[in-house]
Order: C-alpha cells, then sequence, then structure tokens
C-alpha cells in the first residue's frame, strides 16, 4: 500500500536530509544521544508544519533552522553549559603561520563545544560547505557581516585550539560527554 | 577580506574578483602562502566537521519516531474533536432547554390589549370596526347587518354550524336579546334559506335579513319585537 502525500513527503526527506541533519545536530551538541534526539524532533516538527516548504530545493536550508530552533529551545532550560568567552579574541585577519595539523574530530568538537552558539553555528555550517555565507545569514536572521565577524572570531578560536595539545584525560572526558544528555 | 569570501567551488566572489583575487595570489608569494594555509587549514577542520558517524538503524529510529509522533497527533486529534463534541453537544442542549424553558413559561398578562380587545371594543361599536374584528380575531372577511344598532352588540365570536365556521353577534337591550348568525352563500344554499316559512324554535323567533344577495343574517331574538336592537331605535342612556 502507497503512503498517503504529507508521509511520503516527509520520508522522502529524511533519506534525504538524515545524515546531514545528524551531523549538524551532534556538531552543535556535542552529545550522539542529543543529536539523534534533536534530529528525529526536528522531523516530527517539519512534519507537522509541511506546509511552510514552499521551496522544496530550499528543505536542507528549512531543516537546518527546525533543528537550530529546537536546539535554541533546549539550551534555554539549560543553563549549565561551560562556555569560554570570545572577548579576548579579536578578529584574526592573519592566521598563524604554523600549518594546522589533522584534525582529531573529537578535539574538533572540544573546541566546537567551548563556543558559544552564536560563534558556533555559523562556523559548524561553513566548514559543512554545503551553505553560502548568505544561506548561514538567513538561517541566523542576523546582517552578513555580522556572520563574517562572527566566523572570522570562531575560525581563529578553533585553529588556535586545535593547534593546543590535547590532555588525554580531556579527550576522555569529551568522549564521556558526547553520550551525555542535555 | 576577499580571501575571506573566497571559499573554494563557493561561488561567494563575482567572477571578476575571484579573478583579481587569483591574478593577486599568483603574483604575491606572500599573500599565496597565506591562502593555502588557511584553506588547508579550512580543508582539514571541515573535514573533521564532516566526520561524525551514524549510529545503527538511526533512519528507522526517525521514521518510528515519526509513526509514533503521527499516531499521537491523530489520538490528540480524536480527542479534541470528541471534546469539541462534547462542547457543542452541551452548548445546543443548554440553548434547547433554555428556549423550552422561556417558550413554557406562562405569559405575563397585558392588560392594555385585553382592555382594547374587550371592554374597549363593546363601547365603541360600529358597524365596520365589527366586522375588522373578525378579520383581526379570526381572519375572516364578513359582513355585519346594517339593521342593527351596534350600541346594543355585546359580543361576538365564530359558531359552528355543519361543519362549518359561521360568524355569530349576540345583541341585548332590556327584555330583548337577539343572535344573529352571518350565513354566506359559499357554504349554504340561500335561496332555499330566503323561501323557508319564519320558525319558532326554543322560545326564540327567527327571522332571515338581506343586505347583499351574498349573505343572509339569521336572526333568533326573545322579546315581543326586534325593535329595540334596531338602529332607528335610540340607544338607551
Amino acid at each position: 500500500m502507497s503512503l498517503p502525500g504529507k508521509q511520503r513527503t516527509v520520508q522522502r526527506l529524511v533519506d534525504e536530509h538524515y545524515t546531514a541533519l545528524y551531523r549538524y545536530a551532534y556538531r552543535l551538541s556535542g552529545s550522539g544521544a542529543d543529536a539523534e534526539d534533536l534530529t528525529q524532533e526536528a522531523f516530527c516538527k517539519a512534519h507537522l508544519n509541511l506546509t511552510q516548504l514552499r521551496e522544496p530545493d530550499r528543505a536542507k536550508a528549512w531543516l537546518f533552522s527546525i533543528l537550530r530552533n529546537v536546539y535554541l529551545h533546549r539550551l534555554r532550560t539549560d543553563r549549565n553549559e561551560r562556555r569560554v568567552s570570545l572577548d579576548g579574541i579579536g578578529d584574526v585577519t592573519v592566521p598563524s603561520p604554523e600549518p594546522l595539523p589533522p584534525v582529531d574530530p573529537e578535539q574538533l568538537q572540544l573546541a566546537l563545544d567551548e563556543l558559544p552558539e552564536m560563534f558556533r553555528t555559523p562556523v559548524i555550517l561553513y566548514y559543512f560547505e554545503d551553505f553560502s555565507y548568505r544561506d548561514i545569514a538567513e538561517q541566523m536572521d542576523l546582517p552578513l557581516g555580522t556572520v563574517m565577524s562572527r566566523l572570522a572570531r570562531a575560525k581563529a578560536h578553533l585553529r588556535e585550539r586545535l593547534l593546543q595539545p590535547i590532555s588525554p584525560a580531556l579527550l576522555a572526558d569529551g568522549r564521556r560527554r558526547a553520550t551525555d544528555g542535555l | 577580506m576577499l580571501l575571506e569570501f573566497a571559499r573554494p567551488r563557493s561561488g561567494e566572489l563575482p567572477p571578476s574578483d575571484a579573478d583579481a583575487l587569483e591574478s593577486h595570489l599568483a603574483g604575491c608569494i606572500e599573500c599565496d602562502a597565506q591562502a593555502r594555509a588557511d584553506r588547508a587549514a579550512d580543508a582539514r577542520i571541515a573535514q573533521a566537521m564532516r566526520a561524525v558517524s551514524l549510529p545503527a538503524g538511526l533512519r528507522d529510529r526517525i521514521l518510528d519516531r515519526l509513526a509514533t509522533e503521527q499516531t499521537n497527533q491523530q489520538s490528540r486529534r480524536l480527542a479534541w474533536t470528541a471534546r469539541l463534541a462534547v462542547a457543542a453537544a452541551v452548548v445546543l442542549l443548554a440553548v434547547g432547554f433554555g428556549i423550552t424553558w422561556f417558550g413554557s413559561r406562562p405569559q405575563p398578562l397585558d392588560l392594555e390589549q385585553l382592555h382594547a380587545q374587550g371592554f374597549a371594543r363593546s363601547t365603541s361599536p360600529q358597524r365596520e370596526k365589527v366586522e375588522g374584528w373578525f378579520k383581526e380575531d379570526f381572519n375572516l372577511n364578513t359582513v355585519a347587518p346594517s339593521a342593527f344598532n351596534y350600541a346594543y352588540l355585546k359580543d361576538f365570536g365564530l359558531a359552528s354550524c355543519q361543519g362549518q365556521r359561521v360568524p355569530s353577534m349576540y345583541f341585548a337591550r332590556g327584555e330583548t336579546e337577539a343572535h344573529v348568525y352571518v350565513i354566506s352563500k359559499d357554504q349554504f344554499d340561500l335561496k332555499a334559506l330566503s323561501e323557508s316559512e319564519p320558525i319558532e324554535s326554543g322560545g326564540f323567533h327567527v327571522e332571515v335579513h338581506r343586505d347583499d344577495p351574498d349573505h343572509a343574517f339569521v336572526v333568533f331574538y326573545k322579546g315581543d319585537s326586534l325593535r329595540p336592537l334596531l338602529s332607528a331605535e335610540e340607544p338607551a342612556q
């Protein structure tokens, strides 16, 4: 028996975007369990609000926006997040001359986890390379200049942290946290 | 600044700016080195960023959750529909009860209307008015006899005779009283009525009066004569 139209559309959206959405959720939350939950909830909300998707070509951006909103909603109830202040980090226009070694994904996650969401989201979307600066600006409802500024600071922070050697204990802590709930 | 925008394959820069940047990098060792380092670092971070392993069975669990949510949503919708239906039924019942209750309540007596219908009518009667009352009260077009003095009209209404509604009037003055029935040619044979002999019935004298070919007035009266009730007589003070 064939599925009803709406259900078929949602299943197609799942098939096409669930991997990207999960990865985005994982990089946002830093936790596999949370990423899965966020992904599931984002698809549920998409199913409920399917009529809002007027341009099927922009389904991916639409789903990413939904997921971010779900994440932000949860974040507001979680007051225990540990984030570093980026006040001390200026707009780095000249990157360190030291070449970046191969990046460990978990070390990257630790560096991402330190960033406030307003910096973390654009830098994740930037490195996924599927979204233009304008896409990022639209998703975050920010001016392009603000996105560029935040990206520069977030990238500088990431590079700085990724150049630092990481202690095995911190890495182990990060691995543990990857399975924690929000 | 251009370098910030110059993501490989991104198309962020207009072609002219992209060409200008590439031309500059080709001729500037320092900027070229910076661009290469920058792009290499970006490539490594991007690779690591996407290196997220997917948990086994994720797709199926997403679809299961969607199915569960859909079922829950349908249940919620059903529950809401049921609640709305119950609420609508309660409202309808309340409205129906209210209408029934208000409808079944005895009406308050309108004394002014009673006065106009009864006392006021009997104090200012005229023949045309009496005909009007038949129309108002019984929706009946009829005529009243012209010979009578309506100052002596005491009552009027409808009598039933052989299954027909017959307008009736009651006049009284002293010992003389008369019941007048208006007979229409559409109801009874007026010619046969006119040709019948005068009769006496239960102490009443009976006469038939005519004002027009379409109606006859059958008058039952008590007293020596009908004359005291006719319009030629002066009404008693």
